[in-house]
């Protein structure tokens, strides 16, 4: 497919380029219009919003308050359009391509749910009621039906299958995800700020540990997070820190504290090198009614 | 008129308690009556159902029904959480719940509906119900454009704003939001939604502005919210929590929750502190609308309040 319209304020990088000004990395040039499906495989489709590309905070434009967690992890460029498919529904696309592999793996891991179903489409992906989510190499897609049905999710399989066959990188998951536990694990995250971060768990305040960046382990009945910092010496002042912003600490020492959060759970951090591992046991007490008013 | 209360409270008890009534008992009953008024209209209201169209008529009727808020000649300002933008389900305004807030505005007598952010292109026609209701929305015009700079003494974070003339001028103002999960403020509901009249520039500041960097910085965010939503109370709140992101909010796609609610109020933090209950939060661990509550702008346990519940 051809004609993707850039968006108005990529004007002056295309410009830069045609004219002589500082280059981009090619890892930020990518030609994402050519890993759309070719016309003769997907017969009797329509194309009913154009592909458009937005880079940097360009994002906004497209997903205005959602473009911050994609900042968060390193963004690069989106390619978003829109089809009708021969059967009437819409199928959306959206090509993310992130600064690294380890930014795509963190996008994916931290928007998909235990409701989904694991399917093998690029280095991961999950296919859920309306939409599907995989990840490979730098880039996450994707691919949401304006509502589900079983063709529809049949429609998102084959879809994302021909745009993963024109992706040819390929990506590992990050090596601090893989220092988790892997008994038991239930599903594992990669996290590069606070915004990630709050998605899997709310400390309260205000990014107590100053996470920069992070690996999260889901287990039967407690979750682990795995925080890296640059330097150990900078690792033990967040946990200081932490320690002072979390009070009442029930135990402590240089080296971590413990502390029984509002819903009942016990905490523990402790001081591991370079980072600090957290580790949180779920409360055992029945969760509050969806409609309890108040805490 | 550009005030947040549109109707006189003189007009307001003269159509409530009934004119003949009123006239007949004199003076002394006007107390009375306006007891009564109050009393049988709810603060809350919360109605659950599939058909999200008449869940939103029944929401209005509990609160009074929509003649309370819009006098006939008003200019009423829709702010529908339905941009260009939103494109997945769950991100955006149902059409059914718009639909009904235009018919009962029209019900009503408004002269002219105007929103305040365009909805997309096509959005009413997203409900088949849409051409059963020609007229009414021929009244539904669209945002005439132009921003306005305004002061907000009273905000912490947030001290000008550059807001959409439409909320400014209009007679009447409805905010029509969805309850959803947001990533950045975990919630995003009455509150939230009033970022969408805010200027580009405005809204870049509540997300840049504290000078910390990154995108992190959550409180600030929230207190702007806050802030900014002192520039105008709305008359009236009525927020989709019919199918909504439950996961990867705003713009999703995630998980979606069907509760099937339409939540209607002229509070909006109650409004907002019931629905994050929805998403799976407690109302004090939604900043804005913590911030929100001390503001004065409204009760954040909204069991304090008349509360009504029905189902259609």
């Amino acid at each position: 497919m051809s004609g993707v319209r850039q968006s108005s304020r990529a004007g002056p990088l295309l410009a830069a380029l045609l004219f002589g000004g500082p280059a981009l990395p090619a890892a930020e040039t990518a030609d994402l219009a050519a890993l759309l499906p070719a016309a003769d495989q997907i017969p009797g489709w329509r194309v009913v919003v154009s592909p458009r590309e937005f880079k940097g905070e360009d994002l906004f434009d497209l997903i205005d308050g959602g473009a911050d967690l994609y900042l968060e992890y390193g963004f690069s460029q989106v390619l978003s359009c829109r089809y009708e498919t021969a059967s009437s529904f819409t199928l959306q696309i959206e090509i993310y391509r992130m600064r690294d592999d380890a930014a795509a793996y963190g996008v994916y891991s931290i928007t998909q749910s235990g409701s989904g179903t694991a399917v093998e489409i690029g280095e991961a992906a999950r296919l859920y009621d309306y939409y599907l989510t995989f990840w490979k190499g730098p880039y996450c897609v994707n691919v949401t039906a304006s509502g589900p049905s079983a063709a529809a999710r049949r429609e998102i399989l084959r879809l994302a299958g021909l745009i993963a066959a024109r992706i040819t990188a390929t990506g590992a998951v990050p090596a601090l995800v893989r220092r988790l536990p892997r008994e038991a694990l239930r599903r594992d995250c990669y996290v590069r700020g606070p915004l990630g971060l709050s998605t899997l768990h709310l400390f309260g305040g205000d990014n107590p540990f100053r996470v920069q960046e992070g690996a999260g382990g889901f287990y039967p009945g407690w979750r682990l997070f795995i925080f890296r910092y640059p330097s150990a010496e900078k690792a033990a002042a967040c946990l200081a820190a932490a320690g002072q912003a979390l009070a009442p600490p029930v135990a402590a020492n240089a080296t971590g504290f413990a502390y029984t959060d509002h819903a009942g759970r016990r905490i523990a951090a402790r001081l591991e090198g370079d980072c600090i591992t957290v580790r949180i046991e779920d409360a055992h007490q029945p969760a509050p009614a969806p409609s309890s008013p108040m805490p | 008129m550009s005030t947040n209360s549109p109707i006189p409270r003189r007009e307001f008890l003269r159509r409530s308690a009934g004119f003949g009534a009123l006239a007949l008992t004199g003076a002394s009953a006007v107390p009375r009556l306006a007891a009564a008024a109050v009393a049988e209209t709810a603060d809350l209201a919360i109605v659950e159902g599939a058909d999200y169209f008449s869940d939103t008529l029944k929401a209005v009727e509990l609160l009074g029904g929509m003649k309370r808020f819009v006098a006939p000649g008003a200019r009423v300002g829709l702010l529908i959480n339905a941009p260009s933008w939103w494109t997945k389900p769950g991100s955006f305004t149902s059409p059914e719940v718009s639909l009904a807030a235009v018919k009962l505005c029209a019900d009503a007598g408004a002269r002219e509906i105007v929103g305040i952010v365009n909805p997309a292109g096509g959005y009413w026609e997203r409900t088949p119900r849409a051409s059963g209701f020609a007229k009414e929305l021929a009244l539904v015009k669209p945002n005439p454009g132009g921003w306005k700079e305004v002061d907000i003494p009273k905000g912490r974070s947030l001290k000008k704003a550059e807001v959409n003339r439409a909320l400014l001028d209009c007679d009447v103002f409805i905010n029509l939001p969805i309850a959803k999960n947001h990533e950045g403020t975990g919630f995003s509901g009455c509150l939230k939604n009033m970022m969408g009249a805010c200027s580009h520039s405005t809204n870049r500041f509540f997300h840049n502005g504290s000078g910390a960097g990154g995108y992190e910085d959550v409180a600030f965010l929230s207190q702007c919210i806050a802030d900014v939503n002192l520039v105008r109370k709305p008359d009236l709140c009525i927020c989709d929590a019919t199918e909504f992101l439950l996961t990867n909010g705003p713009a999703g796609p995630g998980e979606i929750r069907r509760a099937q609610k339409v939540v209607a109020g002229t509070d909006a933090v109650a409004v907002d502190a019931y629905c994050s209950t929805l998403v799976g939060l407690r109302p004090a661990q939604v900043l804005m609308i913590v911030m929100a509550h001390k503001h004065g702008q409204g009760q954040i346990d909204w069991t304090k309040l008349v509360v009504k519940t029905a189902t259609t």
